[in-house]
């Protein structure tokens, strides 16, 4: 399925940003079940991890939730006081991490970095600069799966667990990443210079826009105006 | 003849009074093969983006001096964005500047910044010239070191710039591929072109360069010949026919159940105290194999047994006490953002104080203790990954293309230090160099199209030696 690189950038942006506008749980869990639905379907077997990352980051908001929340008390689980806030709260911020993977999966797996460089300066008119950063991240992310894969291993070899449990152990998985992420940015940066980059000359072009692209972007504006109904709604 | 490049540095760094380069004056003439060579960490590739202008103006770097290049100043800014259409420069580390999804787009990348016309022909042809029309499309990810390499060679003079700057071209390659680059040095060179080489191994191209220059004491100086500060190495340790502690039996491993063997049937032993040296092309599953006894991976067929004992269903702390692997990027293996709390980590899982850790280890280590370790040279990151690993103690290391990036004085550190260590530990050494081979190891097995097998040492030189050779040749 091949969208334009800008329409399909756009929708994911849109979506991002409804992410953290929309607070309505009916309304997210309309965006989600679409859009994660889809994003699963295309994107799971390359992108593991992220999908490992959103199920993890999940326990951290409900200990969060559990312990932050407020409310009418729900359930007493020895200790624990769970109450209505919480339940509510961890729905809420699981929804919208759900559809912040849903906009990641979706634009990771239907565009490659060349297409949407040239999509986004030419046909929408953004900075070189901008719109390499953005490309490099479709890049980089892919990158960032294999580092992340090579670091869980070798840090048996260093004592820690393969999967982070304390936040030792996340420092030690984070650390590296990091490091290395911030040394291939710059690098990266420093190769394209040498490339040329600087000399790039963007022509404007109109947007072409396929069936897919119409079917996309009238898919928004029927989630935009449900989402804005459920949020008044609510 | 034209003069392509002159260099004359005061001082250059990348902070004020801290100088990398002091002194440099330097002149390059269309056509000539300049070998730069010099320790590691010595400033080779700071030479390199200095004289492209990176350095200044990328980098925040500074520079007491001039450079013309091409009859322009690449410290000047605007003079700057011009080096690429005079220039291809090919990075240290291939992994560090890709910047596409697939080779296709890389190469365009380039022909695209400079406005070529019919960018896509030209793309296409220079991917058929360095043999990677079949891989046009896959994901670059996909492709082995030595691909990567070559599509680092196309994307980065596609362009067919007269100057082609090189830096540490052969690192991480096999023995093909570094036949493969030397025939391309070769091939440009015919063709007229202006080449800078950066090389830890300066035979591959004494023959090809025009001029040598040696970079020490932060100071350029042409020479006349390379100095010969290699001497092989003079082993003292004698093998002992120790206790079998290593036994691989019909060893099979595939990443996936759709994906081919990597390994098929492989079996054999180690004893206690040897040095072992595992080589082969990229790709062969040299990696795969040490991950595999170091615990990593679990075995798809056959047995991995280190003291008796699977690896892979090993506890992490009786692991480490077993085996330890120290991967080829030595980013991979650290795990703090000091050098202090690496030891502190250190000490936490062996149970030993930190000062006397600390007492173990180069004073240079214990005096940097609170830089980071990613911010250290090459050379240097690699030889705390080592010594990180002895602190350990454990019984088997494994070492992956440990090496890459060290210059000669270090090579021979660090058969002291396998020596120094080998009363406490095995050693399995996964690797290209014919130097481990030739001067350190016992045993040596040779692994190749899925499978293993050992030889003699005399072979193993042999089979590693031969394809550079006939490339000199």
């Amino acid at each position: 399925m091949k969208f334009n690189p800008s329409i399909l950038f756009l929708y994911c942006l849109t979506l991002t940003i409804m992410a953290f506008l929309v607070k309505s749980i009916e309304a997210l869990a309309l965006l989600v079940s679409i859009n994660l639905t889809a994003g699963l379907i295309i994107g799971i077997r390359r992108f593991k991890s992220l999908v490992t990352a959103f199920i993890l980051s999940l326990v951290g908001v409900l200990v969060n939730a559990l312990i932050f929340a407020r409310g009418e008390p729900l359930y007493y689980l020895g200790p624990i006081v769970v109450r209505t806030g919480a339940i509510y709260g961890f729905i809420e911020v699981s929804l919208k991490l759900g559809l912040l993977l849903s906009a990641t999966l979706l634009f990771t797996s239907l565009t490659n970095p060349r297409d949407l460089l040239r999509s986004l300066e030419s046909e929408l008119g953004f900075p070189k600069h901008i719109s390499f950063m953005v490309s490099l991240s479709l890049r980089l992310l892919r990158v960032f799966e294999k580092d992340l894969a090579e670091i869980q291993l070798i840090r048996k070899s260093r004592g820690f667990r393969a999967t982070p449990i304390t936040l030792s152990d996340w420092e030690s998985l984070i650390s590296p990443l990091l490091n290395l992420g911030l040394e291939r940015g710059r690098w990266i940066g420093i190769a394209a210079e040498l490339r040329g980059f600087s000399l790039r000359k963007i022509k404007k072009t109109c947007l072409k826009l396929g069936l897919n692209d119409y079917f996309l972007l009238f898919l928004l504006l029927i989630e935009i105006v449900f989402s804005t109904i459920l949020q008044l709604k609510s | 003849m034209k003069e392509i490049l002159r260099v004359h540095v005061k001082e250059a760094g990348y902070e004020e009074d801290k100088p990398i380069l002091k002194d440099t004056t330097l002149v390059l003439n269309e056509g000539e093969t300049l070998l730069l060579v010099g320790p590691t960490g010595s400033g080779k590739s700071t030479f390199i983006i200095l004289i492209t202008g990176v350095l200044t103006n990328l980098l925040y770097g500074y520079v007491k001096g001039s450079v013309k290049l091409f009859g322009i100043n690449p410290l000047d800014p605007n003079d700057f964005k011009v080096v690429p259409r005079y220039v291809g420069v090919v990075l240290q580390s291939h992994e560090l500047q890709l910047a596409m999804q697939t080779p296709i787009d890389e190469v365009l990348f380039t022909l695209e910044n400079l406005g070529f016309k019919n960018p896509l022909e030209k793309a296409k042809k220079f991917l058929k010239i360095y043999g990677l029309s079949d891989k046009a499309e896959d994901d670059i990810e996909t492709l082995s070191g030595g691909e990567k390499k070559r599509l680092c060679l196309a994307a980065s003079t596609v362009h067919e710039p007269q100057l082609l700057i090189l830096d540490e071209p052969t690192a991480n390659l096999d023995p093909w591929g570094v036949g493969e680059i030397i025939r391309y040095v070769r091939e440009m060179k015919r063709k007229g072109k202006t080449l800078i080489i950066t090389e830890h191994k300066p035979e591959y191209f004494t023959k090809l360069a025009d001029k040598i220059a040696i970079l020490e004491n932060k100071t350029i100086k042409i020479v006349d010949k390379v100095p010969s500060e290699y001497s092989s190495y003079k082993r003292k340790y004698k093998s002992v026919k120790g206790t079998v502690i290593v036994k691989v039996e019909n060893l099979s491993f595939q990443y996936c159940k759709s994906c081919p063997f990597i390994l098929e049937n492989v079996s054999f032993n180690i004893r206690e105290k040897e040095i072992i040296a595992v080589v082969g092309p990229n790709g062969s599953g040299k990696t795969t194999l040490g991950k595999l006894l170091a615990g990593f991976l679990k075995p798809t067929a056959g047995k991995v047994s280190v003291f008796e004992e699977q690896p892979y269903m090993l506890d992490r702390k009786e692991l480490l006490k077993k085996v330890i692997y120290i991967p080829q990027e030595p980013d991979y293996f650290f795990v703090k953002t000091s050098i202090r709390r690496e030891f502190e980590t250190v000490s936490k899982f062996t149970g030993l104080e930190f000062n006397e850790l600390l007492s173990r280890v180069e004073n240079w280590i214990a005096s940097s203790l609170d830089d980071s370790p990613y911010r250290l040279s090459f050379g240097q990151k690699k030889w705390l990954t080592f010594t990180l690993a002895t602190l350990y103690d454990s019984r088997i290391i494994i070492l992956d293309e440990p090496t890459v990036g060290l210059d000669p004085s270090l090579i021979q550190k660090f058969f002291e230090w396998l020596e120094h260590s080998i009363n406490k530990s095995t050693f399995i050494l996964l690797t290209h160099d014919v130097r481990v081979v030739e001067e350190i190891a016992d045993r040596v097995f040779i692994i190749e199209n899925k499978s293993m097998r050992e030889v003699g040492i005399e072979e193993g030189i042999r089979y590693l030696k031969q394809p550079v050779e006939e490339a000199v040749k």
